[in-house]
């Protein structure tokens, strides 16, 4: 079974809403509660990161026979200029307000990748690509 | 367990508004019959309000005869019935008339809350995640069953009302005793070996408040016994008064939005909250399905008499206290509901998914299953039909 979500570029009412959608879907299946709560954190902040830093992209979700779960996050741009940097704990692009407000700790493709069972990342001008499986 | 609603009579006119109502696709109506699922239903009335036909019941004990089957019957009294009233005094009068009208004992089990809710507040202040607290069986319930991820955030407390049970066996232990709760909620219900099969229950019998209002009001006026309530038990039965000096305390009340931030907990989003109390009803237990007044005027009612609550909080041992919640462990291996999922997936996509619910079945998804297994086939589909 494969999903495609579409994540609209600055749209906060709808982000979230991908995940949400995949949370019920992995419920419905039963899966393993350890990877139910990973998939749903790592793809919460992955959609999310979609709507606030690009230019807009999709959620692909898949789950093979197998029972492991795909995701990949795939956006038109402009891109991440240093990947490395990005994915330090605690780097951040966020204002200083936001992170007063709890958000923008810079946690979140490092988060991504620690509950991840697999994480590969590509980022050009053209886009940012993730891909997640976990199981 | 079994549910606490039961299906009565043969008139179903299948409005299938029960259905439409049930938060979590418990109930279907196949061949002009209701049926509620028993690993899903999580006994919040819902059904009961909808059904204009009046068809869909709460299991009830048979007081009379269960009255004589002990030599000494204890009625255990909800806090929440406390809105229900004026003045202190009405309560030491309801008193008087449970006792009068056959129970030996009337025992309040607030001090036994009031000691969970301050245990609560401790308990979640170091544990670096969002902590959950409920004494809402209900809520628990839907923890138990569409928030898997969220078991291990329920703080593993029994519920006040079986604690007070549990000590009540232990200080009558020579003696035959009744212990009946007198409940002002549905989901409460479910906690007592009967009327719906809890065996491992120190309460014997659980009946609605609602029921025993009659006799109480023929009684009421004759007399006073004295009562002690205490504070912090009244605060944990009211979700405007629970944690009210904490920001990182906080309650949340009614399924929409105990969803929301269930969803939010789940995706980690919460950063600053440490303690959330649950409750199914609006204003928290004050909201009973079985209390005479309406909680709107009843949070005046119980907050006016904040003076009045003198009882001492009860010392309470982890031993009497502790207790984890479980989840019921899944009959398929993975692979087989892996399966399963791609077979009504593929049934699915022959549906409409409108999930109008006009073939009886909560939604698509609900049918499609119930073709996967045999049970019924596409047939029943008006949409298709059409």
């Amino acid at each position: 079974m494969i999903k495609v979500y579409q994540v609209e570029k600055d749209n906060y009412e709808d982000a979230g809403k991908a995940s949400s959608d995949i949370k019920r879907t992995l419920k419905t299946i039963g899966i393993d509660k350890r990877v139910l709560k990973a998939t749903s954190i790592a793809c919460y902040e992955a959609e999310i990161n979609i709507a606030i830093h690009s230019d807009g992209g999709t959620v692909t979700f898949e789950i093979d026979d197998e029972g492991i779960v795909h995701l990949s996050f795939d956006d038109i741009g402009p891109g991440i200029e240093d990947l490395a940097l990005a994915q330090t704990p605690g780097y951040s692009t966020a204002s200083p307000k936001a992170r007063s407000l709890g958000f923008g700790a810079g946690m979140g493709l490092y988060n991504m990748k620690s509950v991840a069972s697999s994480f590969e990342i590509t980022s050009s001008q053209e886009g940012t690509h993730i891909k997640m499986t976990f199981q | 367990m079994k549910p606490v609603i039961q299906y009565l009579g043969e008139n179903c006119k299948n409005c299938i508004k029960c259905v439409k109502s049930c938060p979590t696709d418990a109930i279907s109506i196949i061949n002009e019959k209701v049926n509620i699922d028993d690993t899903k239903c999580i006994n919040c009335q819902s059904c009961i309000q909808s059904c204009e036909q009046k068809l869909l019941k709460i299991k009830d004990v048979n007081l009379e005869k269960a009255f004589q089957e002990h030599e000494y019957n204890i009625a255990l009294i909800p806090t929440a019935i406390l809105s229900d009233f004026n003045q202190f005094d009405e309560l030491k009068n309801l008193t008087y008339a449970i006792k009068e009208f056959g129970f030996d004992e009337v025992v309040q089990y607030s001090d036994i809350e009031g000691s969970l809710y301050k245990q609560a507040l401790k308990d979640s202040s170091k544990q670096g995640k969002v902590m959950l607290t409920s004494f809402c069986p209900t809520i628990n319930r839907l923890i138990k069953q569409e928030y898997p991820t969220l078991v291990e955030h329920l703080l593993p407390y029994d519920y006040p009302v079986e604690i007070a049970a549990k000590r009540l066996r232990k200080q009558y232990k020579d003696k035959d005793v009744g212990i009946f709760s007198l409940c002002e909620c549905v989901g409460k219900l479910t906690l007592a070996k009967e009327p719906l099969g809890k065996m491992d229950s120190n309460i014997d019998y659980a009946l609605s408040l609602s029921r025993m209002f009659p006799h109480i009001n023929k009684r009421k006026n004759k007399g006073q016994k004295d009562i002690r309530i205490n504070k912090y038990g009244v605060k944990s039965n009211v979700s405007a008064l629970f944690g009210n000096r904490s920001l990182s305390v906080i309650s949340v009340e009614g399924m929409p939005q105990i969803r929301t931030v269930l969803d939010l907990i789940e995706f980690d989003q919460l950063k600053h909250v440490q303690l959330i109390a649950l409750y199914h009803c609006y204003q928290g237990c004050i909201g009973g399905y079985y209390l005479w007044a309406n909680p709107f005027e009843g949070r005046f009612h119980i907050e006016s008499m904040m003076s009045d609550y003198t009882g001492e909080l009860v010392l309470l041992d982890k031993k009497d206290y502790f207790k984890e919640h479980h989840m019921d462990s899944q009959k398929q291996t993975f692979k087989e509901r892996v399966a399963w999922f791609h077979k009504v997936n593929a049934i699915l996509e022959t549906l409409p998914k409108y999930d109008c619910g006009s073939c009886g079945f909560a939604n698509c998804r609900h049918l499609a299953s119930r073709i996967a297994s045999g049970e019924v086939d596409d047939s029943l589909c008006r949409v298709k039909r059409r």
